[in-house]
C-alpha cells in the first residue's frame, strides 16, 4: 500500500470514510504503509543496506559466530572465539600475535623475526680485527742535515681493504729520528738536542690528511723513551680500492751542527669489521 | 661537516699553541734531556688533543682553558675535544 501525503484539515470539514482525503485513505492504508512497507531503495521506504553511515558513542560490536571463516575480500567475521579478515588471498586471524612477517597483527615484544622491538631497545655493537691488516717501517729516501727543514716522507704503501660495508680502518703511527753522521751527535736513534728538534708529523689515506700531530720532538716520547708518542686516527676505508697511505715528517726546526737525519717510521693499519 | 683538511688541522694546531696555551707553551724547559714539549693533535673530525711529558702540565686544565677559550672564536669553531 502505498504512502499518501497526510490531508490538512479544515475547519468544521466533514470527513468520509473512503475516497481521496478520506479515513480509510489518510489513516488505514497510511499506517499499514509504514508498517508493511519492503526496504526497497524507494524513497520513503529506505534501503536492505546502510550507505555513507557513521557511528559514534559505539560502546561495542557482537559478531554472531559463523563457524567458518570469511572468504569474500574485505570480510571481517567471526569463526568460534576468532575475528578474522579475508584481503582476498587469506583469512587473516585478527587475534592471533605474531604471524608471519608480512602479515599485519598484533606483535608481542622480543628479538624473534615475527615479534617486535620494545621502544626502549638498545643496539650492541660488535667489532672484531679479522679484517686485512698491514704493519711497516720506513726510512725516508732523503735526509736532513742540522740546518735543514722540511718534509720527508717516510711511508709510502698501498692499502686495499677486504670490505667496504661495516668495516673501518685504524692507523697507529710512531716516528723517530735516527742519525748517520758521526759528529756532535752519536749515530743511532737521535734524542735531545740544543735546541730541541720540533717535528710535524701526518698520516695520510687517500691523498687526504688524516691526523696532524704537531711540535713534536724526538727526544721526548712516551716515558721520555725514543722518538715520539705513539698515536693512531681511525677511518673509513676506500671502498675496496688500493689506496695510498703515507706517513710523512716535517722537520721545522734547526741545529747548526752538521748530521744526517732520517725520519723513521713505523705504521700498523688494522681492518675492523663491526656488526649491529 | 666537511673533513678537516691538512691545512687546517695545522692552523688549529698553530692557533692553539700561539694564542691560547702560549703561557704553557713557553714554560717548556727545552735544556732538560729529554726536553720538555707539548705537542698538539688534530684530526679530519675535527677532534684536537693535547700531549705533554712536563709533569706540571695538567692536560684536564688545559682542556679547561681551550674550552672556555673556544666561546666566541672563529678559529676554533667546528673543532672539539
Amino acid at each position: 500500500m502505498a504512502w499518501t501525503t497526510p490531508k490538512t484539515w479544515n475547519a468544521d470539514e466533514i470527513v468520509v470514510a473512503n475516497g481521496a482525503g478520506g479515513f480509510n485513505e489518510q489513516i488505514r492504508d497510511n499506517f499499514n504503509a509504514l508498517s508493511l512497507h519492503g526496504h526497497t531503495g524507494v524513497p520513503g521506504d529506505g534501503a536492505s543496506t546502510l550507505v555513507g553511515v557513521s557511528f559514534s558513542n559505539t560502546t561495542g560490536y557482537g559478531f554472531a559466530d559463523q563457524a567458518a571463516n570469511p572468504t569474500v575480500n574485505g570480510t571481517v567475521q567471526r569463526n568460534g572465539s576468532t575475528i578474522l579478515y579475508y584481503n582476498g588471498t587469506t583469512a587473516v586471524d585478527l587475534t592471533a600475535v605474531d604471524q608471519a612477517a608480512n602479515v599485519a597483527s598484533l606483535r608481542t615484544l622480543g628479538t624473534g623475526a615475527t615479534e617486535a622491538a620494545a621502544g626502549n631497545h638498545q643496539h650492541t655493537i660488535t667489532f672484531s680485527g679479522a679484517g686485512n691488516e698491514v704493519q711497516t717501517w720506513g726510512d725516508s729516501n732523503n735526509a736532513w742535515n742540522g740546518t735543514d727543514t722540511g718534509v720527508e716522507t717516510c711511508i709510502s704503501a698501498n692499502y686495499t681493504a677486504s670490505s667496504a660495508n661495516n668495516v673501518i680502518l685504524s692507523a697507529c703511527f710512531w716516528m723517530g729520528v735516527t742519525n748517520t753522521f758521526v759528529g756532535s751527535y752519536p749515530a743511532g736513534w737521535m734524542g735531545s738536542t740544543n735546541p730541541p728538534l720540533t717535528f710535524t708529523t701526518t698520516f695520510e689515506y687517500n691523498g687526504a690528511v688524516k691526523k696532524t700531530l704537531s711540535n713534536l720532538t724526538i727526544g721526548g716520547g712516551l716515558n721520555g723513551g725514543i722518538g715520539i708518542p705513539m698515536t693512531s686516527v681511525i677511518f673509513p676505508p676506500n671502498g675496496t680500492n688500493s689506496t695510498l697511505y703515507e706517513l710523512k715528517v716535517n722537520k721545522t726546526s734547526t741545529i747548526p751542527d752538521t748530521v744526517i737525519l732520517v725520519p723513521r717510521g713505523k705504521l700498523n693499519i688494522s681492518e675492523i669489521d663491526g656488526s649491529v | 661537516m666537511a673533513d678537516r683538511t691538512g691545512e687546517e688541522q695545522q692552523a688549529i694546531c698553530d692557533h692553539i699553541r700561539t694564542d691560547v696555551l702560549s703561557t704553557e707553551y713557553a714554560s717548556l724547559d727545552t735544556t732538560l734531556d729529554p726536553p720538555e714539549y707539548l705537542a698538539f693533535s688534530a684530526d679530519y673530525l675535527g677532534q684536537i688533543d693535547f700531549i705533554t711529558n712536563k709533569d706540571s702540565l695538567s692536560i684536564s686544565d688545559m682542556k679547561t682553558k681551550w674550552t672556555s677559550h673556544k666561546d666566541g672564536c672563529l678559529e676554533c669553531e667546528g673543532w672539539s675535544l
